[in-house]
C-alpha cells in the first residue's frame, strides 16, 4: 500500500514537474522574423511575447542593437536594421527570475533589383527556350 | 472754398470705405457660416447605403510583412472604397470550402483588408454592393467582418465572416488596378505598421493587432465640442402628419414636449431630439435588414439631415423575430469612431415604419492641440497593469468626449467591457 502512495506521490510530482517545464517554454515567443524571411527593406521587425518584466536584448550579427523592458501586456516589437545578405537576428530574453532564453533567425536582405534581374533571366531563358 | 470741398470729399471716401468694409465682413461672416452648414449635412439628397457601412480602416497589405492603416478621413480612403465597390458590381458570391485559406496567409500577399464597422449579413452585402445573387445559397445569419482583396492567380477578392469562414467572387479579374492603387499609397509614405498576431502567454488577446513601427507615426488633434442646434419649427413639424393638431408642453427640466395624441417628440435643452410613434397593432410585418435600414436612414435623411462622418456602428434584431430592428449609428472624428455614454443617434424600425428615434450630434469644433498617440502596445500595457485584465477582446484608437473636449483614446474592450487609455499620455480615462 505504501508502494503506491510512493509511486502515486512520484508521479504527480512528474506531472507537475513537466508543466512547470511546459509552462517555462512558453514564457518566450518570437514571432517576427521568420527563419530564412528574405526581404529588401534595410530593417527587419523583431516582434514576440513574454513574461512581464522580461529584458528582451536584440543583436544582429552579434552586435548588441536594443534592449527592451517587456510591460504588462507581455508584448514587444521594434525595428533592427540589417546588412546586404545572409543576417543572424539573435534575441536573448532575461526573464525576472534571472533565467534566460535565446532565439536566433537567419534573414537575407537582397538588393531593390534583385527581383527584376531573376525576373529578366526567367524571360531569356524563356525566349531562348521558344527560339531553340 | 475749395479746402472745405476736400474735407467733405474726404469725409465722404471714408464714409464709402467704411460702409464698403462692414458690409464685406458681413457677407464673409454669412458664407462662412453657410459653408459651415453646407459641410455638416448632405442635405436632402438620397443617403448611399454603401457609404453608411464604409470601413472603419482599411489595411493595405504591401507584402513582405510591410502593412499600413488608411483611417476614413486619409488620402486614397475614398478612391479605395470606390475601387472595392468598383470590382464587386455584378459578381457573384460563394462560399470557399479550402481549410488551407486563412487571414493570416492572406495578409502576407499583396492586397488589402476593409474592416466593416460592424459584422453585416451576406445577403444585405450582396444587395448594397449591386452583385449577383448567383445559385449557391448562403445562409442568411452568416455576417461579413470584412472584405480582402489580394493578387493571388490574378484578382482574388474574399468576403471574411465572422465565423471564420470565407466567401469568394466566382470570377478572378486583372490585378493591375490593385498595384496601381498601393503603389500611389506608397508614394504617399503612409506610416508603417507591423502585425502581431493573438497573444496568449501574459495576457489572452483574441485579435491581433496592427503596431505602428517608430517612424511617421501620425498625429490626431483634441478638439473642443460643438452641438447641434435646437431643431427649427420646420423640422419638428416634419415628425407630425397634421401639425396644427400639435400640443406644445414645456417641462420643468427645460424640455419641450410636442405631441398629437399619439406621437411624441421631446427636445432637450442641449438639442437632442427623442421621438416615439406606436404602432398599430394587428398583423406584424416582417421588414428584412436591408429594408429596414434603408427606412431608418432615409428617416433620419428628412428629420433632421444626414449628418456628416455618421456610420452604422451596431445593430440588433426585435425580440419577435425579424419585425424588426433598432440601428446604433456613430459618428467618426477625424476618422475614428467617437466613444461616449450615451447612444448619439438610434432608430427602431418595425413593420417598415419608425417607431423610435433618438438624435444627439456632437461635433468637433476647434483643433485645441495635436498629440501622438503612445502605440497600442504601451495602451496595453497601461489598461492591464491599471484595471488588472486577463483577456482582451479587441483594441482601437479611438476619440472619446470628455467634458466638452474631445480626445484621442485607446478603447481596449475586455469581457465586453471598455475601459479607455488616454492616447496622449497612457493614463486611464476615468468615464
Amino acid at each position: 500500500m505504501k508502494r503506491i502512495a510512493g509511486i502515486a506521490a512520484l508521479s504527480l510530482c512528474i506531472v507537475i514537474f513537466l508543466f512547470i517545464i511546459a509552462d517555462a517554454k512558453e514564457a518566450f515567443v518570437l514571432n517576427r522574423p521568420k527563419d530564412g524571411f528574405e526581404t529588401i527593406e534595410s530593417y527587419v521587425v523583431v516582434s514576440g511575447e513574454a513574461i512581464a518584466d522580461t529584458s528582451v536584448e536584440i543583436s544582429v550579427n552579434g552586435e548588441k542593437k536594443e534592449t527592451i523592458k517587456v510591460g504588462a501586456s507581455g508584448l514587444f516589437v521594434t525595428q533592427a536594421d540589417i546588412e546586404m545578405g545572409k543576417n543572424v537576428i539573435t534575441v536573448k530574453a532575461v526573464f525576472p527570475s534571472g533565467q534566460e532564453e535565446i532565439v536566433s533567425r537567419s534573414v537575407y536582405r537582397h538588393d531593390k533589383d534583385t527581383q527584376i534581374k531573376g525576373l529578366n533571366s526567367i524571360i531569356q531563358a524563356l525566349k531562348l527556350f521558344i527560339l531553340q | 472754398m475749395k479746402n472745405r470741398d476736400s474735407i467733405l470729399g474726404l469725409v465722404l471716401a471714408l464714409l464709402v470705405g467704411t460702409s464698403l468694409f462692414l458690409s464685406g465682413i458681413t457677407w464673409w461672416r454669412f458664407s462662412d457660416q453657410y459653408a459651415d452648414v453646407q459641410n455638416e449635412y448632405y442635405g436632402m439628397s438620397v443617403v448611399d447605403l454603401s457609404d453608411v457601412i464604409a470601413p472603419n480602416r482599411v489595411v493595405l497589405h504591401f507584402a513582405q510583412d510591410m502593412h499600413s492603416i488608411l483611417y476614413p478621413n486619409r488620402p486614397f480612403y475614398r478612391e479605395i472604397w470606390d475601387y472595392a465597390r468598383k470590382v464587386l458590381d455584378g459578381k457573384e458570391l460563394v462560399e470557399v470550402n479550402n481549410p488551407e485559406l486563412d487571414d493570416d496567409n492572406l495578409r502576407q500577399k499583396v492586397g488589402m483588408e476593409l474592416i466593416f464597422p460592424v459584422p453585416l449579413p451576406v445577403d444585405f452585402l450582396t444587395k448594397v454592393f449591386n452583385m449577383n445573387a448567383g445559385q449557391q445559397a448562403i445562409p442568411q445569419e452568416r455576417a461579413v467582418i470584412s472584405m480582402m482583396i489580394v493578387e493571388e492567380d490574378g484578382l482574388s477578392v474574399f468576403f471574411k465572416g465572422s465565423g471564420g469562414e470565407f466567401y469568394a467572387l466566382k470570377t478572378k479579374g486583372s490585378s493591375s488596378e490593385l498595384r496601381k492603387l498601393l503603389e500611389q499609397a506608397r508614394l504617399e509614405n503612409p506610416p508603417a505598421y507591423t502585425y502581431l498576431p493573438p497573444a496568449k502567454i501574459n495576457v489572452k488577446l483574441e485579435e491581433g493587432i496592427y503596431v505602428p513601427l517608430t517612424t511617421g507615426q501620425e498625429e490626431f488633434p483634441v478638439l473642443s465640442v460643438r452641438y447641434e442646434k435646437i431643431p427649427s419649427q420646420g423640422t419638428i413639424a416634419q415628425f407630425f402628419p397634421d401639425f396644427s393638431v400639435t400640443r406644445k408642453i414645456e417641462e420643468k427640466d427645460g424640455a419641450v414636449v410636442y405631441t398629437d395624441g399619439s406621437r411624441g417628440l421631446r427636445i432637450y435643452p442641449n438639442g437632442a431630439l427623442e421621438y416615439s410613434r406606436p404602432l398599430a397593432g394587428g398583423v406584424k410585418v416582417g421588414s428584412n435588414f436591408y429594408d429596414a435600414l434603408t427606412v431608418a436612414v432615409n428617416f433620419i435623411n428628412t428629420h433632421g439631415g444626414w449628418p456628416k462622418d455618421v456610420y452604422l456602428a451596431g445593430y440588433r434584431a426585435a425580440e419577435n423575430q425579424k419585425s424588426g430592428y433598432t440601428f446604433n449609428f456613430g459618428i467618426r472624428i477625424e476618422g475614428l469612431p467617437l466613444m461616449s455614454k450615451s447612444d448619439c443617434l438610434t432608430v427602431t424600425v418595425e413593420e417598415n415604419q419608425v417607431s423610435r428615434y433618438f438624435r444627439n450630434i456632437v461635433r468637433q469644433n476647434k483643433v485645441l492641440h495635436e498629440i501622438k498617440p503612445i502605440s497600442p502596445i504601451q495602451a496595453l500595457d497601461a489598461a492591464i497593469a491599471t484595471f488588472n485584465l486577463k483577456e482582451i477582446d479587441f483594441l482601437e484608437l479611438s476619440y472619446l468626449k470628455v467634458d466638452d473636449e474631445l480626445i484621442p483614446v485607446w478603447t481596449v474592450v475586455s469581457r465586453s467591457k471598455r475601459f479607455f487609455i488616454n492616447a496622449s499620455n497612457g493614463m486611464a480615462v476615468n468615464f
